[in-house]
């Protein structure tokens, strides 16, 4: 069947639908409420480097989507179920990182070269604490590690922290380009690259940055990066996004 | 296919009423979205969370969408799949109907109004008896007003499916409507 064997809808069923509208809108008080939460849902996934977000940042659109947290781990034992051990495994951290010596390592934090572009809205993120330094002039004492499963000192996994700054530059890029000023955005999408170029966020710094390359008419370098893109990421959800960017150069 | 570069020509192609911003998102298509997630058979004790949920969804999603497309399809889009998980737990499995007098406005029982009370009544009794990817497509296209392709595209269905869920849901809607009609006036 095509839209041209399409027949028309029925007369009464047409006046019928014609004759319900509008759709009862929202009351005044849960549009309120919706931003309020929502700004805080936003600003607590950045602080807490968008562990939740990121948790569902895979999982395509178009599969079951989480609901209320309660409803969707009550529903899937699986979750339960992993979200007992990661609980449990980070206790047993947290445990162990009270109980061991005391191990004093100097890290030294990398000063932001830029200052963060100031807030477009009320919805923009704010840079999380941890992800700054307590004291540009004294090297830092390292934090006590995070509750996590243990081994996060030897592996590649990142902090929060990471995960927070990755965010606020991410943001900062979007934002710019989201403005259009291109240029602007390819600052903190290249100094992401440089800090975390296995992050969290690493495809979908990528897929920004193609798209950025492509409106600023750099398009070797967006098809060079676009093709690693394919590469890296062949499954990604943000793939329709890079074809669609590549599609688009004249 | 040469097409325009995304996110840059928006404004200048036609379709400069998609709000780029998220907080000008948010403001422009909130009602949009609650009407939706109604029309999918969304209680509205639930509305609110699922409403959050969906813009939470746009803001991560938002530097990937392409403005050459129009906005509410896309939106549609995580309503509906957001709604459908929510569906799927048998404790939210019930409609919206029954509260119906709760959500139309409190303006005097006119004749007019009353009788668009009875239609809206009768649109969701309608809607309810729709499998909820039929009862997508045919909100998208007999309320919302798109095109097949777009509703295609934010499906992620084939353009064949979606019209014939839509000759289903239809047929399935005028059913119901019609049986409806005829029982109350036989009472």
């Amino acid at each position: 069947m095509s839209g041209r064997q399409l027949e028309r809808l029925d007369s009464d069923i047409a006046a019928l639908l014609r004759n319900a509208e509008p759709y009862p809108d929202a009351p005044v008080d849960a549009r309120a409420r919706v931003h309020d939460a929502l700004k805080l849902r936003i600003a607590d996934a950045a602080a807490v480097g968008l562990q939740n977000v990121e948790g569902d940042a895979g999982a395509p659109i178009d599969s079951p989507a989480p609901t209320s947290g309660i409803f969707s781990l009550a529903s899937r034992p699986i979750l339960a179920l992993a979200a007992t051990f990661v609980v449990g495994a980070s206790a047993g951290a947290g445990l162990h990182a009270v109980l061991r010596p005391p191990r004093d390592r100097i890290i030294y934090i990398e000063r932001p070269s830029v200052s963060p572009a100031p807030p477009a809205s009320v919805f923009d993120v704010v840079a999380p604490a941890s992800a700054l330094p307590a004291s540009p002039e004294a090297p830092a004492i390292e934090a006590p590690p995070p509750a996590r499963p243990a081994a996060t000192e030897k592996s590649a996994a990142p902090s929060s922290s990471d995960l927070g700054a990755e965010q606020v530059l991410l943001d900062v890029a979007r934002t710019a380009f989201a403005q259009g000023r291109g240029e602007e955005a390819l600052g903190p999408l290249d100094r992401h690259a440089q800090r975390y170029p296995k992050g969290i966020l690493a495809e979908e710094r990528e897929a920004l940055a193609i798209n950025v390359l492509v409106t600023l008419g750099r398009y070797d370098d967006a098809r060079a990066r676009s093709a690693r893109f394919l590469r890296r990421y062949p499954g990604s959800l943000l793939r329709a996004s890079v074809e669609a960017a590549i599609e688009a150069i004249p | 296919m040469a097409r325009s570069p995304p996110l840059q020509v928006a404004a200048s192609a036609g379709v400069g009423a998609s709000p780029r911003d998220f907080d000008a998102i948010f403001a422009q298509e909130f009602s949009y979205v609650w009407r939706t997630l109604g029309r999918l058979g969304i209680r509205e004790p639930d509305r609110e969370d699922l409403a959050n949920e969906v813009f939470f969804q746009v803001y991560r999603r938002l530097p990937t969408f392409d403005f050459e497309r129009p906005l509410r399809p896309w939106l549609f889009a995580f309503a509906f799949r957001i709604a459908s998980g929510h569906r799927r737990l048998a404790r939210n499995r019930f409609e919206q109907s029954v509260e119906l007098s709760e959500v139309v406005d409190g303006a005097p029982c006119a004749d007019e109004s009353m009788e668009r009370r009875e239609s809206q009544e009768l649109v969701d009794r309608g809607l309810e008896s729709l499998e909820l990817d039929q009862r997508a497509v045919f909100v998208l296209f007999e309320i919302d007003g798109c095109a097949m392709p777009e509703i295609a595209t934010a499906l992620a269905i084939p353009l064949n499916t979606g019209y014939s869920r839509l000759r289903l849901a239809r047929a399935r809607f005028a059913a119901t409507v019609r049986r409806i009609k005829l029982q109350q006036g036989e009472s």
